[in-house]
């Protein structure tokens, strides 16, 4: 069987069914977002290759866990992902001070080069989509985001990290949430998955 | 309807998990009753669920595959078979106890069927599994492979036994060959005592295909065969 050329619902069944092959191909397909997720919120290579174990090895365990009706496998990798990077910065109290704060390198992604598999083609364009829509954003609605995305923090830690009132913090991230929304639900509508 | 607004203002929020413990249990307790506001959250979760996309690119070390897959071979092999297959099941009946009840009834009548129905066909015993043997190379001699088909050729297990143990970056590799072309049918280890079971998977027919050879390959498995041959047949 060529694993390769199975689509993304294809190869989870086969890994539902204790494929160890079927997970090698999924662990080969997903690894680098799971990883570049739990470096940007762990910010430390080794502890963010822990986290990379734990995460396959419950998608392993508790494979019966996902509902292909719910959620594309990404969305759920990804929440599953920054769920164990989240309780592990808490577990290690491992701070943000003194982190640059910025969504600068999200910007600066390659683009599209290599003509892969499908599935890897599929993936690129969704996190296009999402870089696209963030660059949309006014700075000020991005850096609130990503604080509360990426270091789990609360509107009041961000009002405390940034120094500015807490209601506009909250401002800042329902007007840049409403619009990710919008740009997102254009984009899936312009790129139906 | 002012209480409903501040709760709707909150959900981008809650989304992205930013709000404090006390503000997100009444978000939660509102939600459960405003058929609104739980749209918007589905709607919410799934924009912010999509933000880990835009994480900067990197890749992990080699490192991580193998001692992820050390580790899952190791629990594989640690459980026994009988667990496995059962587990899923005592935990679908301890959630239903009546079921269980009227299953264990179910199966006392099976029971008594299946002895009536031995009693007017132990005479045919049909052929359900295909037994295919592999012979062992001068790599290991002593080593023991069969592939077990089901009756329609669409399923099977290879079961192995007396094949040496591999170092950490090496597996064996089974091979499905047909018209001289080789399509992997699988990766496994095998234990101290070299016993292993792989499920085999594929696209037509097993029984379709020439033959079949396990290899030594690195961790993971190859596209095609690169090391020793340690078992092979052909049909």
């Amino acid at each position: 069987m060529n694993y390769q050329e199975l689509d993304d619902l294809m190869l989870f069944r086969l890994v539902q069914h204790a494929d160890d092959q079927a997970f090698s191909f999924f662990y080969d397909r997903y690894v680098n977002l799971v990883f570049s997720i739990a470096y940007t919120i762990v910010d430390n290579r080794k502890v963010a290759e822990e986290i990379v174990q734990d995460v396959f090895l419950k998608i392993w365990k508790k494979n019966h866990t996902y509902h292909p009706e719910q959620s594309k496998i990404t969305t759920w990798l990804s929440a599953i992902t920054r769920n164990c990077s989240i309780d592990e910065i808490r577990k290690k109290k491992v701070g943000v001070e003194g982190k640059q704060v910025s969504w600068a390198e999200v910007g600066q992604q390659p683009d599209l080069e290599d003509i892969g598999p499908e599935r890897l083609v599929q993936l690129r364009m969704d996190q296009r989509q999402v870089r696209n829509a963030l660059e949309e954003l006014p700075e000020d609605q991005r850096q609130v985001i990503f604080l509360a995305y990426f270091y789990g923090m609360t509107q009041q830690q961000i009002s405390d990290q940034l120094g500015e009132p807490l209601g506009t913090v909250k401002t800042r991230i329902r007007l840049g949430m409403q619009k990710l929304r919008g740009l997102l639900a254009v984009s899936s509508e312009i790129h139906p998955k | 309807m002012q209480y409903h607004q501040e709760m709707i203002d909150n959900i981008p929020a809650y989304a992205l998990g930013a709000l404090d413990a006390e503000e997100a249990a009444n978000l939660a307790d509102h939600i459960a009753s405003c058929a609104e506001c739980q749209a918007e959250h589905l709607n919410y979760q799934e924009t912010a669920d999509q933000l880990g996309l835009a994480a900067p690119d990197r890749a992990p070390s080699m490192r991580v595959k193998q001692e992820l897959f050390s580790q899952i071979q190791t629990d594989i092999q640690a459980e026994p078979v009988e667990d496995r297959k059962s587990a899923g099941w005592r935990g679908w009946f301890s959630r239903r106890p009546a079921l269980g009840l009227v299953s264990v009834g179910l199966v006392l009548l099976l029971a008594l069927g299946n002895l009536l129905l031995w009693n007017q066909v132990r005479d045919q015993t049909p052929a359900q599994f295909r037994i295919l043997n592999l012979s062992a190379t001068e790599v290991n001699p002593d080593a023991v492979g069969v592939l077990i088909l089901s009756a329609d050729g669409q399923y099977g297990t290879l079961v192995t036994n007396d094949l040496a143990p591999l170092s950490e970056e090496q597996q064996y590799q089974l091979w499905l060959i047909e018209d001289g072309a080789r399509t992997s049918g699988g990766v496994f280890s095998v234990s101290d005592s070299g016993y292993a079971a792989l499920r085999v998977y594929s696209k037509q027919p097993l029984d379709e295909y020439d033959g079949f050879g396990v290899t030594i390959e690195p961790f993971g498995g190859s596209p095609g065969p690169t090391g020793d041959k340690v078992l092979g047949a052909e049909y």
